[in-house]
């Protein structure tokens, strides 16, 4: 999935963005990338059911290679 | 999606409602305070001047008139500007010309957060994809990251 940035502005000026196909933590460095370009602060933010799904996916990829072998 | 952001111009003020308190003068002119969410001078002015009126920087902040009233713009410690009538107005009057002045203000900020947007968007490895107008005005602007 290619990596985009979605950029709503309001008729009141407020702002919301979405970062689209960036999975995990790297997605949150376009939070100050979004504050220098849009001289604006950030108020808010979520993370989405593909943050959480890459989160969990990563933690379990680690847990098995951490994980003793059985044999 | 991976996150979403909602973001507040730093020409928008984090004030979440309006509120509005009578003051009398020691002269008994009765003046009006209403708080607002403007915190920049030059699109305040702008706004000003698309509701007709003038907008003149003064010690105090912004300068304007209203009819016969007055009206200071006062910049606060917290970057806001409160708007103080003074002269023969209803409150009432006073602060519908406040939610008209800020739907013109927030007009603005919109047009300057979207060509900030347009004009800088490649600085930062974003390409600029589309863009669409919705029902209520907002533009949404779609931008492929390339790094």
């Amino acid at each position: 999935m290619e990596k985009r940035i979605q950029v709503q502005i309001a008729p009141d000026g407020k702002i919301t963005a979405k970062v689209l196909g960036v999975k995990g933590k790297s997605c949150t460095r376009f939070i100050p990338l979004l504050e220098a370009m849009l001289e604006a602060k950030a108020i808010d933010s979520e993370y989405t059911t593909e943050y959480r799904v890459s989160e969990e996916s990563q933690q379990v990829q680690s847990q098995q290679q951490i994980r003793p072998s059985q044999s | 999606m991976s996150i979403e952001l909602a973001l507040l111009p730093i020409a928008i003020a984090a004030v979440t409602a309006w509120s509005n308190r009578n003051r009398s003068r020691p002269q008994g002119e009765k003046s009006f305070l209403i708080e607002t969410a403007f915190a920049d001078e030059k699109t305040l002015k702008e706004a000003l001047v698309v509701l007709g009126c003038q907008g003149t920087a003064s010690a105090e902040g912004v300068y304007s008139k209203l009819g016969t009233s007055r009206i200071i713009f006062a910049r606060q410690q917290d970057s806001r500007f409160d708007a103080l009538f003074l002269g023969d107005i209803k409150e009432s009057d006073a602060c519908r010309f406040v939610e008209e002045l800020s739907v013109e203000y927030g007009k603005l900020v919109q047009q300057a957060v979207y060509q900030r947007l347009l004009e800088k968007a490649s600085q930062h490895g974003l390409v600029y994809e589309r863009e669409e107008i919705l029902a209520d005005n907002s533009i949404v602007v779609t931008l492929q990251v390339q790094v």
